[in-house]
């Protein structure tokens, strides 16, 4: 059985139990039952560094009376309010907008934000606003390249033109503030999926106890939780995710994009045909009204 | 199985949906209505359809209940709004004594809680200036339109209102009360112009006007069939003749709006406030709640039931109370509200106005197109710190 060493971070299902030191991620699946989250939340403890949910999971729909806190909900507040730091990652599903907003306004996590993947435009904005509108953070995943399939192409753009025009939005969207504040003031950004994917640091163990070195990976694991530390490790360096970082930075197109900074190859790292239009419109929007605005200033409005 | 720490699933999900609000800091206003007994006969008044008012011996249970609902709402802070029916016709004795049992019942909470008080003034003498000095925080809120069409006293003439008014007004200002205007412009508003209107109020020397926009629970109206385009541009000009006039005094809902945009402050007129189910709620003196005093007087179908028979539990669960708190949800679903860069402002507006002008509180307000015009107005015009620009993003970044 694995022990993950203390220096990486694992992504584990909170049905699965890991031994160690690491820190840990801890997903709640679809169909958590309370008991495993709790028994969850007791083993890993202060280990826990997130707690990553589907809202589907924790959304209890009913018709007649709105949307209703789970027990679940309950058992991962509970958990979170032990140390307030740890954070709360919502990624949102196919629930409709009114038991998202529904219940983004009854429950307000300070530490917490929410992880939109890309869906129609129209879809994107309303989540937006409705997510904005009771003050949460959000981020706009990017997501593996069936999302993509999935969106009508502007649901990136709009998630960048509302937090770029929205006049009343006091919480940031991401990646564009970051990449806002980088071509306003400089420093550095990137697409906040990779702070999950540091190769080496970053462990994802799903369901069935499959280890990769991220979750878009788990087509090619490195191992399984029956293996050793070393097993794992010592094949990071063969993933094909590692080939492809090499690839990107020397070969691809993306190596002339001008925003390959922000999200170096993130696109393309597993599927070299993807189509990241959508991404690289909304950096251009982002860049093109980041110079508007630096105009702006000089010109002192 | 109860999760909820230690509380039942049923009542956590009751408190839930009374509290966590990101913009009300937690504050309940509880809208209260001892009576429904009035010396006026507006055209446009709810509560002309319920009758009654409040005894001695209920002065009690209804404070009580107050607390209740402030403590299960984890209120940080309660005001509780007096009107009616008009409340200075319960008489001077009663509800001074009404004021020193809710004293004396929220004493034995931490809960600080104030009084304010909404009044025609008809019936004021010096007696109710010494109580609303002392008890009401120095000021009142009441109501005059200009040209007034129909605010009429009981069995008076359209004139008499207006002067009555202005001579009890004088008398309130000289006991040293202030009093405060709430105006709703009519048809004849809009033909004379934002300018005169403006005018007419600083001219009186009022130091605090909320307008708002109009309606009727009579859907026969002018208010139910309104130009409310023609409010949009009203508002814009409202909004010009008062900055012309360097601001000279505080115009709601112009002064929030700019607060809210420049930053300083977010505290809007109810019609926009962040979700009323979670921060405001009506009682009439038998202990009947409803959403607030229009539904409470007027549609005994969206009662949310009372306090006094039924328990605090059954009111804040009610299906009535439930379908309130669906809809800024239901309008981020099914609306243009979803889609609309004013959503953090207005929350699609006032149930109330929706329902006497749309049939559906579901819907958005129908003032929708002259609220966007007005916003259109703040936003543009007004940058935050006073700068004047368009909207840029860099203010995001700092």
């Amino acid at each position: 059985m694995i022990v993950f060493p203390s220096f990486v971070t694992v992504s584990v299902p909170s049905d699965i139990t890991l031994d160690g030191d690491s820190s840990i991620i801890l997903r709640i699946p679809r169909k958590a039952s309370p008991e495993s989250v709790t028994a969850a939340l007791t083993h890993y403890g202060k280990r826990i560094r997130r707690i990553d949910t589907l809202a589907d999971a924790l959304f209890d729909f009913d018709a007649d009376r709105g949307v209703l806190p789970t027990e679940l909900l309950s058992i991962i507040e509970a958990g979170l309010g032990v140390d307030r730091s740890r954070a709360l990652l919502i990624r949102a599903g196919t629930q409709s907008i009114a038991a998202l907003a529904e219940f983004a306004a009854t429950y307000s996590f300070p530490t917490g934000s929410w992880e939109l993947r890309e869906s129609d435009s129209e879809r994107m904005r309303r989540m937006l606003t409705a997510l904005g509108g009771v003050r949460a953070k959000v981020r706009v995943a990017a997501g593996p390249s069936e999302d993509a399939a999935a969106s009508d192409g502007d649901a990136v753009l709009a998630a960048a033109d509302f937090y770029l025009h929205d006049p009343f939005l006091a919480t940031p969207v991401e990646p564009f503030h970051g990449i806002l504040g980088v071509l306003a003031r400089g420093g550095k950004a990137d697409l906040h999926v990779f702070q999950d994917e540091r190769r080496g640091m970053n462990y994802f163990v799903s369901g069935n106890g499959l280890i990769s070195d991220a979750a878009r990976s788990l087509q090619t694991p490195l191992g399984c939780i029956g293996d050793g530390w070393d097993a794992i490790s010592g094949h990071v360096s063969n993933s094909p995710g590692f080939d492809a970082v090499t690839f990107m930075a020397l070969r691809s197109e993306c190596a002339f994009c001008p925003h390959f900074r922000f999200c170096v190859g993130y696109f393309r790292e597993y599927d070299q045909d993807r189509d990241c239009s959508s991404w690289r419109r909304a950096f251009d929007l982002v860049a093109r009204e980041t110079n508007r605005g630096a105009k702006d200033l000089e010109d002192g409005n | 199985m109860t999760w909820s720490h230690g509380k039942p699933i049923a009542e956590r999900r009751i408190w839930k949906m009374a509290i966590r609000d990101a913009d009300s800091r937690r504050r309940l206003s509880i809208v209260f209505l001892p009576t429904y007994v009035c010396d006026c006969s507006c055209d446009y008044c709810f509560e002309l359809r319920r009758s009654g008012h409040i005894v001695d011996d209920d002065w009690t249970p209804r404070f009580r209940e107050m607390r209740a609902l402030a403590e299960r709402f984890e209120a940080e802070s309660v005001v509780v709004y007096w009107q009616g029916g008009e409340i200075l016709t319960l008489g001077i004795d009663s509800v001074r004594r009404g004021l020193d049992i809710a004293d004396e019942v929220f004493s034995q909470t931490t809960i600080p809680f104030e009084h304010r008080l909404q009044t025609n003034l008809m019936s004021y003498n010096n007696q109710w200036g010494v109580l609303i000095r002392s008890r009401f925080g120095t000021r009142v809120g009441s109501s005059l339109d200009f040209p007034n069409k129909h605010r009429r006293i009981k069995n008076g003439k359209i004139g008499d209102y207006e002067r009555v008014w202005a001579g009890m007004r004088g008398r309130a200002e000289a006991d040293g009360v202030e009093v405060s205007v709430i105006s709703l412009p009519n048809e004849d508003t809009l033909r004379l112009g934002a300018k005169a209107f403006y005018e007419h109020f600083a001219e009186l020397g009022i130091k605090r006007l909320q307008v708002n926009p109009p309606f009727s629970s009579d859907p026969g109206s002018f208010f139910s069939r309104c130009d409310t385009a023609a409010y949009g541009r009203f508002f814009v000009d409202l909004l010009h003749s008062w900055r012309d006039d360097g601001r000279r005094f505080m115009i709601s809902p112009l002064a929030q709006l700019e607060a809210a945009w420049t930053g300083d402050k977010r505290e809007l007129p109810c019609i926009w406030s962040p979700d009323c189910s979670r921060s405001l709620i009506a009682m009439d003196y038998t202990g009947s709640c409803a959403q607030c005093d229009c539904w409470l007087s007027s549609w005994p179908d969206f009662l949310f039931g009372s306090v006094a028979t039924d328990g605090i539990d059954a009111v804040l669960d009610s299906p009535a109370r439930r379908a309130f708190a669906r809809r800024a949800s239901i309008l981020l679903e099914r609306d243009e509200c979803g889609l609309c860069e004013y959503w953090d402002l207005c929350r699609g507006g006032c149930p109330v106005r929706a329902f006497t002008m749309r049939g559906d509180f579901h819907a958005r307000d129908p003032y929708c197109q002259a609220y966007k015009t007005l916003f259109s107005a703040i936003v543009h015009d007004c940058e935050p710190g006073e700068t004047g620009s368009q909207v840029s993003p860099m203010h995001k970044v700092g």
